[in-house]
């Protein structure tokens, strides 16, 4: 295919269905593999990708950093360096853009750590807890169909939480409020409300998981 | 000690690794629990499977979070929480008017930048952003659905306060679009500078102003290319 660079924006499509390489042999390497010089994954498929593994990519960072603000900064630092690198001069098809993306966003926190850790009040993170985490996320390779399925429990679930903790998780991820100030909101302290949001997260995990069983026709 | 937590639909009990998972997960574990934790996750592929699943439960919380479905999810205004945005007792028909008249400015001044400001550039990053934004309209009008695949509202779901929430573009689409224009020779006004995060030069989004314009912009678009 020849190279068709518009001014603002890449036309090429690669070989296969939406642009993106067909998976047969895709690596495990986060890397870009290039297939075709002049072949480069077309804008709206990328942007189509990013979209689609958004929140794979923040809750990965969540997992690294634990704090929304600090990942969402890391994640569009990152969603910016892979635009560039797929739309630039030297742009290259992307064979799995989770794999790809992930390793960009890795390599974004693992910066972010160093040079703003200690001032943004990010926890440090114990090294071989990271290189599990990094395994996790590789591992995982659950279906867009799964993962809609978990969704759709999850928001059932969140309706039947009790009002104070949905108020808690709402403030918490939709607000980004600290653990002090949705501690003053509710009345209780920071210790008590971090320790009441990890028990949320845990009532939610287990609600969906039983969902998604009878979903499946097993008895949990 | 505490009182065993409420179970939904009868969940399983409780396990180390659910604990420490959910606790790292908010920041709670200290080095020695953290050394704790990948020891579990090192001795089995089904613990990092538990992770994985908890991981996956982050990213629906954060995408629910990002629609506003979690607040409001039971329909009880008792429980919905105020947010910022929603703030300042303004009129309902004043935001769209205001996101209509702030997107426009902002689509002259995009224009201008791209067109104006800087013709005819080869292979620019920033000029690419402002395609990534063209394509990323296309791709959400023909989803249709945004990225909440699958979702329908439902009728409890109160209309008013965030009606767009589901189509409000990605943060770092919007990031990268005030970065593109900082960056080009298009000068900005002051109280627009002064929104730009020195520390980070990818990072101009913090300003609500911003945000807010680049949603009138989007959704005006998105109107039209439904109507």
């Amino acid at each position: 295919m020849a190279a068709c660079r518009s001014r603002w924006f890449t036309v090429c499509r690669c070989p296969g269905a939406a642009g993106e390489v067909p998976p047969d042999s895709v690596p495990r390497l986060p890397r870009p593999v290039i297939t075709s010089a002049k072949c480069v994954m077309n804008d709206p498929e990328l942007i189509r990708q990013l979209l689609r593994h958004q929140g794979d990519f923040m809750a990965y960072l969540m997992a690294m950093v634990r704090d929304l603000d600090a990942a969402e900064e890391i994640f569009q630092n990152a969603a910016v360096v892979v635009m560039q690198h797929a739309t630039g001069p030297a742009a290259e098809p992307i064979r799995d853009v989770r794999a790809w993306g992930k390793e960009i966003v890795r390599r974004q926190a693992l910066q972010y750590l160093r040079a703003k850790g200690r001032a943004a009040r990010v926890a440090e993170i114990e090294p071989e807890l990271l290189v599990q985490i990094d395994r996790a996320f590789d591992d995982d390779a659950t279906d867009p169909a799964h993962r809609q399925r978990e969704l759709d429990a999850l928001r059932e679930c969140a309706t039947r939480l009790p009002d104070v903790q949905r108020r808690m998780v709402a403030m918490r991820y939709e607000g980004r409020a600290s653990f002090d100030a949705i501690g003053t909101a509710v009345g209780r302290t920071a210790a008590a409300v971090q320790r009441s949001l990890s028990r949320t997260r845990r009532m939610l995990h287990d609600c969906v998981q039983s969902k998604l069983a009878r979903l499946s026709g097993m008895t949990p | 000690m505490t009182a065993t937590p409420p179970q939904l639909d009868g969940g399983p009990p409780s396990r180390e690794l659910d604990d420490l998972i959910t606790r790292h997960l908010d920041g709670g574990l200290d080095p020695a629990e953290q050394r704790r934790l990948a020891e579990l996750l090192a001795a089995a592929p089904a613990a990092r499977a538990t992770l994985a699943r908890y991981l996956r439960l982050e990213a629906a919380l954060i995408r629910l979070a990002s629609a506003g479905l979690i607040g409001q999810a039971a329909g009880d205004a008792a429980a919905v929480i105020p947010r910022p945005r929603a703030a300042g007792g303004s009129s309902p028909w004043l935001r769209p008017v205001a996101l209509a008249i702030a997107g426009g400015g902002l689509a002259a001044v995009v224009i201008v930048a791209l067109f104006v400001a800087r013709p005819a550039p080869e292979h620019l990053p920033g000029g690419e952003v402002a395609s990534v934004a063209e394509r990323w309209l296309e791709v959400r009008a023909a989803d249709a659905g945004g990225w909440l695949e699958g979702h329908e509202p439902e009728a409890h779901e109160p209309e008013g306060d965030e009606p767009d929430a589901p189509s409000r573009p990605p943060a770092w689409l919007v990031a990268a679009m005030a970065d593109e224009l900082a960056d080009s020779e298009t000068s900005l006004p002051e109280q627009d500078v002064r929104y730009a995060d020195r520390g980070n030069p990818w990072r101009f989004h913090r300003s609500a102003k911003w945000t807010k314009a680049m949603e009138g912009l989007v959704h005006g678009q998105l109107g039209r290319d439904n109507g």
